[in-house]
């Protein structure tokens, strides 16, 4: 099997208004895919109905061939687009907790990224501020050898000097076996870090491609392209 | 899995719990100190006794006072942070970790429902303790700072009018009944209360812990409709059924068969709450 997630004729309501609208789209293993699109396109519903997070209101998702359940979520590690840890947890209390539950979380890794960022696992998540524990959730995240990450605005609320930390990470833990799905409409700052792009509006998929090929064939960066495609 | 969530269950409760059951203790203990102290001038006859003992006694039936609205509001907190803890780990921010983890729906609403009831026994036993700590130095005879004959009080008063003219065998089916009925009614209590959260959180987008206290509501009137039903029941058919009867077997009998209906009602509802929420958790999740 090529792709590591599929859906056919997703729908997704929120009290009768379609969030997803008939959502076609086959991720493929090993690459890092940009989902990109407005605020309100139905991006955070995609992710969450492929963490197993909200179920479908009709269609499929499957993931490696599974519908979302428990052998799904052994193999996602999905990161929120808010903070979503236990706030009495230390980070050390985190650590442990992702390696009793995840039989492929590292803890080393976690240690060591944790200590270059100069984060201690003695302190509380209450007494981290918001960038902090969002650094600390990253971390946590990106210390899994899981075959598919679902990154739900991983970028959206830090400064660039973390956004520039975030992708670095993301880059630097990213293996060949592993997909990457990073959701977001800061296209600029992420394209780089981009195999392939989705576009999505209004609940629908309507453009999917390789970044290397719009710059090619269009001339054009998926910047350019997105301001041109959802322009107001 | 369930092990290990249950490891996290605890922990996460414990932090607040604790110093509220110790909390219940350190003023049971701080009640009866100052009970004895104050008996002096109590029992004391002699008008002309230091006015520290009269100061003292004043403070200790004000101590007396908060410590049984204390009471009170340690089993309502009690109550509110077993049932706030599975609010926020299921419905709250954190159930996008609760529900990411690869764990079975029902390992995590197990772990919720074993460590519910553990709490509620904890603070049930905590709150015996306190009120036997008090009554232990409350009843102590004059010149003494505990009552050492409490025990026999115990099975004078509360003990010997249940067990007498009773079989040992009956004695023993009826321990078993009460703590069978204790546990099932407990039980059938969390689940309810669970069920309310549940249903209030999955109808409700926006107010979700009003919609869980109207569901609660709703809940409560029916279970205390079906309770009323049933105790007119059990009445009339003794009324019709017992002529000429003895006191004590008649207190017991009707006692027995109100326990043995209550835990049937309680289990059924335990069953019917226990099912309807790991369906509910499990089809009608949306973390929106």
């Amino acid at each position: 099997m090529d792709s590591i997630l599929e859906c056919q004729s997703l729908i997704k309501h929120y009290n009768g208004f379609p969030a997803l609208f008939n959502l076609n789209l086959s991720l493929p293993k090993g690459k890092i895919i940009g989902l990109l699109g407005p605020n309100g396109s139905g991006k955070t519903t995609f992710i969450k109905l492929a963490a197993g997070l909200l179920t479908p209101s009709s269609g499929v998702i499957t993931i490696d061939g599974k519908l979302p359940g428990v052998e799904t979520k052994a193999i996602v590690s999905y990161l929120p687009e808010r903070t979503y840890f236990s706030q009495w947890m230390k980070v050390a209390d985190l650590i442990d907790f992702f390696a009793d539950f995840y039989s492929d979380f590292d803890r080393n890794k976690a240690l060591e990224m944790l200590q270059r960022l100069d984060i201690t696992t003695d302190r509380a998540l209450k007494q981290l501020s918001k960038g902090t524990k969002e650094k600390v959730q990253l971390v946590l995240v990106m210390s899994r050898k899981a075959k598919l990450f679902l990154l739900d605005e991983p970028i959206g609320g830090v400064d660039p000097a973390a956004r520039d930390y975030i992708l670095d990470t993301i880059i630097s833990n990213y293996n060949e076996y592993s997909t990457i799905l990073i959701s977001t409409h800061l296209i600029y700052d992420i394209e780089k870090t981009l195999d392939e792009f989705i576009f999505i509006k209004s609940g629908e998929a309507f453009m999917q491609g390789s970044v290397d090929a719009v710059r090619e064939e269009k001339g054009k960066t998926i910047d350019q392209l997105f301001r041109e495609v959802f322009r107001c | 899995m369930l092990k290990k969530l249950l490891k996290y269950e605890f922990k996460s409760v414990a932090k607040l719990l604790v110093p509220i059951l110790l909390g219940i203790i350190g003023l049971a203990l701080i009640n009866a100190i100052l009970l004895s102290i104050s008996k002096h001038y109590i029992f004391s006859d002699n008008v002309a006794m230091p006015t520290i003992y009269a100061i003292i006694a004043l403070i200790s039936s004000f101590v007396m006072l908060i410590s049984i609205f204390v009471l009170y509001a340690s089993i309502f907190i009690l109550i509110i942070l077993i049932l706030q803890r599975y609010y926020t780990n299921f419905f709250k921010d954190e159930g996008y970790l609760t529900f990411t983890l690869p764990v079975e729906i029902k390992d995590h609403f197990n772990a919720k429902i074993i460590s519910g009831l553990a709490w509620m026994f904890m603070g049930g036993i905590t709150i015996s303790i306190a009120v036997f700590i008090v009554a232990l130095f409350a009843s102590a005879p004059d010149g003494y700072i505990i009552n050492t004959h409490i025990f026999d009080y115990i099975y004078i008063y509360f003990l010997r009018p249940i067990i007498e003219g009773v079989s040992t065998t009956d004695l023993i089916i009826y321990i078993v009944e009460i703590i069978v009925a204790i546990f099932i009614v407990a039980l059938g209590q969390l689940l309810l209360y669970y069920l309310a959260v549940t249903i209030g959180c999955i109808i409700s987008k926006k107010h979700k812990v009003l919609a869980s206290i109207g569901v609660y509501f709703g809940i409560n009137t029916g279970m205390g409709i079906l309770t009323s039903i049933l105790l007119i029941i059990i009445t009339t058919i003794f009324a019709i059924s017992e002529n000429g009867y003895d006191d004590s077997l008649y207190a017991n009998n009707f006692l027995q068969i109100y326990m043995l209906a209550l835990i049937i009602m309680y289990s059924i509802a335990a069953i019917v709450a226990y099912i309807n929420c790991r369906s509910m958790l499990t089809k009608k999740l949306n973390l929106e």
